[in-house]
C-alpha cells in the first residue's frame, strides 16, 4: 500500500472513530440539523436587519461551515487525549503534525457538506439566489481548506491548554461578530475590521457572496487571498504543534499539558 | 430537609459553575456578542419598540443559556464526575437536587442581563423608552428567570435518560431562543411555531418584560401565564422524576442510561 493510501486510510479511520460517525444520528445532528436550526434563527433575525434576510443566511451558512470545520478539527484531536491514544500516536515514526493537519483538512472537507446544505436551505426557505453555483462551490472549498490551518492552530492550543471548549466558544462568538457574517466589515469598529482581514473565512465569505450574486469580478482575487491567509495559519499551526510535540518529548509530558 | 437539600444543591452548583473557566468567560462574552449583533440589526439608536431586544433581549438570551441550558446538563455532568449514584441514593428526591441546582443557575443568570444593560446603554448609548417601568421590567425578567428555571428542571429530567446530553443541549439552545421572543418578536415566526412557543413560560416572561419596557405597564395576563406554565412544568418535572427514579431502581441502571 502506498504512503498516500495509508495516510488516507488513517484519516478515514480517525474521522469515523472520533467524530460521531459511529452514531449516525449524532453525526447528522452535528453536520446538518443543528447548523440548520441556527441558520433559521439568523435568517429570521435578519428580516429585521438593514441588509435583509439573505445577507444573514449566506453569512451564517459560511460561518456555520467554518464553525463545524474548526470545532471538528479541535474535537477530533482533543479526543485522542481523552481516549488515551495521544501518547501512542506521538510515539509513531510518522510526523504527528502532518497527521493532525490531515485530520483538520478532512474536517474542512466535511464542513463543505454543511455549507452546501445550508446554502441550499437558504435558497429554498429564504429565496437566496445562486447565480454562479460552480464558483460558489469553489469558494466554499477554498474557504474550508483555508480554515483547516486555523483548525490545526486551535487544536494545538487546546492541547497545550486544558479547556478546549472555552477556546472554541470564544471563537464561535468572535466569528458571529467579526467575520462579516452578520455585520458588514465596513460597519465594524476599525480595529475589529482590521483584525477580520487576517482571519480565515473573511475573504472566502466575500467571495461566496460575490459568486451567489453573479458578480465574479473580484472573486478570484478574494480566493487567492483566502488561500494565502489559510496557508499562513497552517504554517503557524504546524510550527506550534512541532514545538508542543518537541516540548512534550523533552519534558515527558506526552499529554502535552 | 427539602429546603436544606435545595440550598445545598444550589450552593454546589454555584461553586462548580464558578470554578469552570468556560462559564466565567461565556457569561460575559455571550451577552456582549448578542448586544453587538442586535445593536446592528435593530439600528442601534433605540428605534421604536425594538431597543428591548438590544438592551434586555441579549441578556435574557444569556439568562436562558445560563439557566435552562446549564442546569439541564448538570445531572449529565454528575454522571461524568461519577457522583450520580450517591445523588440518587440520597434521602431527598432527585427532583429536589435538580431544582436546587437550577436555583443556583438562576442566581448566576442575572449576570448576563446586567452585562447586556451596561454594554448597550452605558457603552453603545442605546436610548431607553420614555415610558419604561423599571419595577415592571424587573418583574418580567424575574418571571422569565422562573420560566427558565422550571424549563431547565424539566429538561434536566429528560436529559438524564440520555448519554447524549451535550448533543441535545446544543440542539435545543437555538430553537428555544428563537421561540422565546427575546431577540425578535414571536409574531415573526410561522403561526404553527408561534403556537408551540405558547407552552414555554419564557415566552410569557419575555412578553411581560417587553410591555413593561416599552409601555410601562405590568401585563398581568402575560405574567400569570408565565408563572402558571412554569408551575405546570415544575409539577410535570416532579412527577417525571419519580418515574425515572423508579425505572432506575427497577432496572438497576444507576448510571441512568
Amino acid at each position: 500500500m502506498s504512503h498516500v493510501a495509508r495516510v488516507l486510510r488513517q484519516l478515514g479511520y480517525s474521522y469515523r472513530g472520533l467524530f460521531g460517525w459511529l452514531r449516525p444520528t449524532d453525526y447528522a445532528l452535528l453536520i446538518f440539523v443543528e447548523p440548520a436550526i441556527q441558520l433559521l434563527f439568523f435568517g429570521l433575525l435578519g428580516r429585521f436587519g438593514p441588509e435583509g434576510a439573505a445577507f444573514y443566511v449566506v453569512g451564517n451558512a459560511v460561518r456555520l461551515m467554518a464553525t463545524g470545520a474548526l470545532f471538528g478539527a479541535t474535537s477530533v484531536i482533543v479526543n485522542e487525549r481523552t481516549q488515551g491514544t495521544l501518547s501512542a500516536l506521538l510515539a509513531t515514526p510518522t510526523p504527528v503534525a502532518l497527521t493532525f493537519y490531515g485530520r483538520a483538512l478532512l474536517q474542512g472537507a466535511s464542513g463543505v457538506l454543511t455549507g452546501v446544505f445550508l446554502l441550499l436551505l437558504g435558497v429554498v426557505v429564504f429565496d437566496v439566489t445562486a447565480a454562479a453555483p460552480a464558483w460558489t462551490l469553489l469558494a466554499l472549498v477554498i474557504t474550508a481548506l483555508s480554515l483547516s490551518g486555523l483548525g490545526l492552530l486551535l487544536a494545538t492550543m487546546s492541547l497545550v491548554g486544558t479547556d478546549a471548549n472555552l477556546l472554541l466558544n470564544i471563537v464561535f462568538y468572535a466569528l458571529i461578530v467579526t467575520s462579516g457574517a452578520n455585520i458588514p466589515l465596513a460597519d465594524l469598529p476599525a480595529p475589529l475590521a482590521l483584525l477580520s482581514q487576517g482571519v480565515p473565512m473573511t475573504h472566502g465569505l466575500e467571495a461566496v457572496r460575490g459568486a451567489l450574486a453573479g458578480d465574479l469580478s473580484g472573486v478570484p482575487g478574494l480566493l487567492v487571498t483566502e488561500a494565502l491567509v489559510g496557508a499562513a495559519y497552517a504554517l503557524l499551526g504546524l510550527a506550534l504543534f512541532r514545538f508542543a510535540e518537541t516540548r512534550a518529548r523533552r519534558t515527558g509530558k506526552l499529554e502535552l499539558v | 430537609m427539602i429546603l436544606r437539600a435545595l440550598v445545598a444543591a444550589g450552593r454546589v452548583h454555584l461553586r462548580n459553575t464558578l470554578a469552570r473557566p468556560l462559564f466565567q468567560v461565556m457569561i460575559v462574552v455571550q451577552p456582549v456578542a448578542m448586544v453587538l449583533l442586535t445593536h446592528y440589526v435593530y439600528g442601534g439608536e433605540g428605534a421604536a419598540r425594538t431597543s428591548f431586544f438590544v438592551v434586555l433581549g441579549s441578556g435574557l438570551a444569556g439568562m436562558w443559556m445560563a439557566t435552562a441550558f446549564s442546569s439541564a446538563g448538570d445531572l449529565g455532568r454528575e454522571r461524568g464526575y461519577g457522583t450520580i449514584q450517591p445523588v440518587l441514593l440520597a434521602d431527598v428526591p432527585l427532583w429536589v437536587v435538580s431544582a436546587g441546582r437550577a436555583l443556583g443557575a438562576l442566581a448566576l443568570s442575572v449576570v448576563p442581563v446586567v452585562v447586556s444593560v451596561v454594554v448597550s446603554v452605558g457603552v453603545l448609548g442605546t436610548a431607553l423608552p420614555e415610558r419604561i417601568s423599571v419595577p415592571g421590567v424587573l418583574v418580567g425578567v424575574a418571571a422569565f428567570g422562573v420560566g427558565c428555571h422550571a424549563f431547565g428542571v424539566l429538561l434536566g429530567n429528560l436529559f438524564i435518560l440520555s448519554r447524549r446530553t451535550a448533543v441535545l443541549q446544543n440542539l435545543l439552545e437555538w430553537p428555544l431562543l428563537t421561540v422565546s421572543g427575546v431577540l425578535f418578536p414571536v409574531t415573526a415566526l410561522p403561526a404553527t411555531v408561534a403556537a408551540v412557543s405558547a407552552v414555554l413560560p419564557m415566552r410569557w416572561g419575555a412578553e411581560t418584560a417587553w410591555y413593561a419596557y416599552n409601555d410601562g405597564v405590568l401585563r398581568w395576563s402575560s405574567l400569570g401565564l408565565a408563572l402558571a406554565i412554569a408551575a405546570g412544568h415544575l409539577l410535570v418535572a416532579a412527577m417525571l422524576f419519580g418515574v425515572v427514579e423508579r425505572r432506575i431502581r427497577v432496572t438497576a441502571s444507576l448510571e441512568l442510561v
